[in-house]
Parts: structure tokens; C-alpha cells; sequence
């Protein structure tokens, strides 16, 4: 990952024992660590694979966990680690398939940071080694069912109170916000405004807003044995159109170069929405979907140039963020394909 | 106009990764196919030089009917789109721009989007 430090290690031997103590007394019972090992994860989170064997009390038996705390480099993002397991409990709730959240720490005296244990799932996430799979319709129909089980979640909810008032008409606001991202950058982007003008032009009349993932799609759903094992990165978690996340599920820059499997590269748009809306009883209307599709293009642009920007700023030099830069040529020719020459 | 870091901002980038790489690490593999990557995008640039910024500038004083710099005749032209006071020609004239950008970016991609056509 360009110039980032390489992994950092184990839990320490003392963050260890202070685990197991505070383990102990949530669960009333003694507790011993049979292995821990660091995993693979983002610059911003770790994750600690951690396998417990609890004598008794309230979770009695063997435990394969995932331990999931900021980084120590960490620096201030969207959502908390406590937000994050409030998210995934709502989530879990409501049926969609996520690594089940088991318990909370917010007490920064035994790791420092706050941090949240849940279930370790298996499977593979990566999309470039997805799409090499054969097609598969019932894993895009159940990947369909799994997002409609979130969109039952609707504002408010006391416990996600943290995400904010929903807004009163996301395709508009999301406009406001991706044209002021803009006007923060030096260089400009006359492309991507051409697709921002015709968002805001064919605007939708705002409908129901729900629990939104904001980055649904191959690549965030870690797939095992050809079905759906978790739902990953609830980072950008927030309410909005439910269509936002269908739009950006379908959208051609997250096919991984599969183009003509267009539910993420997996399998067929139509399996995918039937599967959406048999399980929530809503009817999807395909130039609803044409319209967050280029809205996904949009945002992504502007979050590519956003990263390129933290390169070219001398804020992070990075040679993956510089390459961000060379994708947005890919994206503007998606986005002026789809919008055609009245803006 | 070609996105930044270009040319030689892009291939020292490229240069400053591949000394600091760790052949050992994990991500090693990819790390150097983004180096490859980085400096093919640049020898690409060096090799359509200013053309590509020389045609775009003279279709943006055409379009806009005005003068100035590179960035000025975009700044004038994003300005124009967001007001909704866009000149005909502006979808043919981004299409051209990004067309060029994409063949310095991912040739590859081009082709198979003519392909598709």
C-alpha cells in the first residue's frame, strides 16, 4: 500500500491479559486466550483474529472472534468503533447477513482505544477473485433479499441517533455536498460537473428514506462457497434513498472489468432486483436505478479526486492514491455515456 | 485536461515507492504492478506531449469564445455547466477531452468501450 508502515504486530502480552480480565468479568466466568493473530485490514481499523475458550457463565464454550479497534495512527473517521457495532446490531437485527456483534468496549484502559468483538467469518471478499467465478444468479438474488432486509431499518432509531437527522431529499443533497467537495479542489472538473448538472436536473421527488450501506458491492460482501458469508465496511452507514445503494451495487465501476454480469460482476441485474424486491415488496423502476447509477459514478469520482488530492497536497504521499487520479478518465466516460448531451 | 499527479510527479511517485518496497511483503506483487502501471500512464504522456492540452485549449476558446489559460478556459467551462449555461458542443467537446485522457490512462479501456459500441 505504497509508503504506509507495514503491518504492526500481536496484541502485546500486557493488552492480552488486561483483555482477559475484562473478558472475565463480562462474562462471568473464567476466560482463556487459545490464540490471538493479527489480520489483514485497512490503515484505519485493526483486526485481531481471537479464539477464547470461556468456562461457564454467560458464554460458556469455544469462541473464534474477530477483534476490531482503531489503529494507534488512526485519525478521526466517519463512524466510532462503538458506532460501528451499534450499526451492525441494527443490522443484525434486521436480518442481514454481517458478522454477529457480540460485545462492546468503550473503557480505553484495556487496549486504549475502544473496541468491539464479533463472530470471524470465512469467505473471500475480493472482487477481482469473485468475478473469476461462474455466474451466479442465486448469489446476486440473495444478495438483493440480504440489502432489502436493511432497507426495512427506518428514522428514527434511538440507538443510531448518531447518523444524524435523515435527510429531506438525498439526491439533492447529495448533489449540494459532491459540488461543494468540488469547489474545495484546486483544479477543475468540468466532466463531472456535466454529470452533477444532470443530476440535479432529473432529480427524483424525494421518497422513503432507510438505513442505507453507501458502499454495497462486490468487494465489501465476503462470499463463501457461492453464498453470501458477511457484509463488510459499514464506514459510510447513513439514511437515504433506498435506491442509492442499488444504484451503487449495479453501477459499472464495481463489475471488476465484468461488464456484462452487471449486478456487481456476479450474475444478472434482473436476479438482482428480483431478489430486492420480492423480499421488501417494493417496486423498483429501472430509470430510477439509470438515475443512482450515475450518481454513483458521480460520487465516486469525486472521492477518487478526493484521494488523488490528499496525494498531490503532499498530506499523504501515496503512489495508490496517485493512481486514483487515472481512474476518473474511466469514470467521466460512464458518466457522459449515460447522461447524453443535454445536461 | 490530464488529471494530477502527471508525467514526472507520477513517475516520481513510482520511483519513491520502488525504493522504499519490500520485496518480502505480502502486497509485494501488487505494489510493483502499480509501479508498472504509474509508469506506463507517464512514458504514455511524454509520448503525446503537449497535443493533447494544445487541442483541448483550442476547443475550450472555440466553445467559450474567450481566452486564457488551460485551467481558466476549464474553470470558465465548470462554471458555465453548474450555472446551466453550457455551450452546444460542451458533451461533444468533454467527450474528446476525457477520450484523450483515457488513452494516456487505460488505452485498454478505451478499446473495449469501442468495442461495445
Amino acid at each position: 500500500m505504497g509508503l504506509k508502515p507495514p503491518v504492526a504486530g500481536n496484541l502485546t502480552a500486557d493488552e492480552c491479559a488486561r483483555l482477559t480480565g475484562w473478558l472475565a468479568d463480562q462474562a462471568g466466568a473464567p476466560v482463556r486466550v487459545l490464540a490471538t493473530e493479527r489480520l489483514s485490514g485497512g490503515a484505519i481499523q485493526e483486526n485481531h483474529r481471537l479464539e477464547i475458550d470461556v468456562a461457564g457463565g454467560a458464554w460458556p464454550g469455544h469462541h473464534d472472534l474477530v477483534l476490531r479497534r482503531d489503529a494507534a495512527s488512526a485519525v478521526a473517521t466517519s463512524h466510532s468503533r462503538a458506532e460501528e457495532f451499534a450499526l451492525l446490531k441494527a443490522a443484525h437485527t434486521a436480518g442481514v447477513t454481517v458478522p454477529t456483534p457480540c460485545v462492546l468496549c468503550t473503557d480505553t484502559r484495556i487496549l486504549g482505544v475502544p473496541f468491539f468483538l464479533m463472530h470471524r467469518v470465512g469467505g473471500e471478499a475480493r472482487g477481482g477473485r469473485l468475478v473469476r467465478e461462474a455466474p451466479d444468479a442465486d448469489l446476486v438474488r440473495a444478495l438483493g433479499e440480504n440489502l432489502a432486509r436493511l432497507h426495512t431499518l427506518t428514522p428514527p432509531r434511538e440507538e443510531l441517533s448518531f447518523l444524524g437527522a435523515p435527510p429531506e431529499d438525498p439526491a439533492r443533497a447529495a448533489v449540494a455536498q459532491y459540488r461543494a467537495y468540488l469547489d474545495v479542489l484546486p483544479d477543475p472538473h468540468p466532466a463531472v460537473e456535466w454529470g452533477l448538472a444532470w443530476l440535479a436536473g432529473h432529480a427524483p421527488a424525494p421518497g422513503a428514506i432507510v438505513l442505507c450501506h453507501r458502499d454495497y458491492r462486490t468487494g465489501n460482501l465476503m462470499i463463501e462457497a457461492g453464498k453470501l458469508s458477511a457484509t463488510l465496511d459499514w464506514e459510510f452507514a447513513g439514511w437515504s434513498d433506498p435506491l442509492e445503494d442499488i444504484g451503487w451495487f449495479l453501477a459499472k465501476c464495481w463489475r471488476f472489468g465484468r461488464w456484462e454480469q452487471e449486478a456487481g460482476g456476479l450474475g444478472p441485474r434482473d436476479a438482482f432486483l428480483d431478489g430486492y424486491q420480492q423480499a421488501s415488496g417494493r417496486r423498483i423502476e429501472p430509470t430510477a436505478v439509470t438515475y443512482w447509477e450515475v450518481m454513483a459514478h458521480v460520487r465516486w469520482t469525486v472521492i477518487a479526486l478526493q484521494q488523488a488530492w490528499r496525494h498531490v497536497s503532499g498530506e499523504e504521499p501515496s503512489l495508490e492514491l496517485a493512481l486514483t487520479a487515472h481512474v476518473v478518465p474511466e469514470l467521466e466516460a460512464e458518466i457522459l455515456a449515460m447522461t447524453g448531451e443535454t445536461p | 485536461m490530464r488529471k494530477n499527479p502527471s508525467g514526472p510527479a507520477l513517475t516520481a511517485i513510482a520511483d519513491a515507492t520502488e525504493a522504499a518496497a519490500d520485496p518480502a511483503a505480502g502486497n509485494a506483487n501488487y505494489v510493483a504492478a502499480m509501479i508498472r502501471n504509474a509508469r506506463a500512464i507517464a512514458a504514455r504522456q511524454a509520448a503525446a506531449g503537449d497535443g493533447p492540452a494544445q487541442v483541448e485549449a483550442a476547443s475550450l476558446k472555440a466553445l467559450l469564445g474567450t481566452d486564457g489559460s488551460l485551467a481558466d478556459l476549464n474553470r470558465a467551462l465548470a462554471r458555465a455547466i453548474r450555472e446551466g449555461t453550457a455551450p452546444k458542443g460542451t458533451h461533444a467537446h468533454l467527450t474528446a477531452v476525457m477520450r484523450a485522457d483515457l488513452s494516456e490512462s487505460n488505452p485498454r479501456y478505451l478499446a473495449r468501450l469501442d468495442d461495445d459500441a
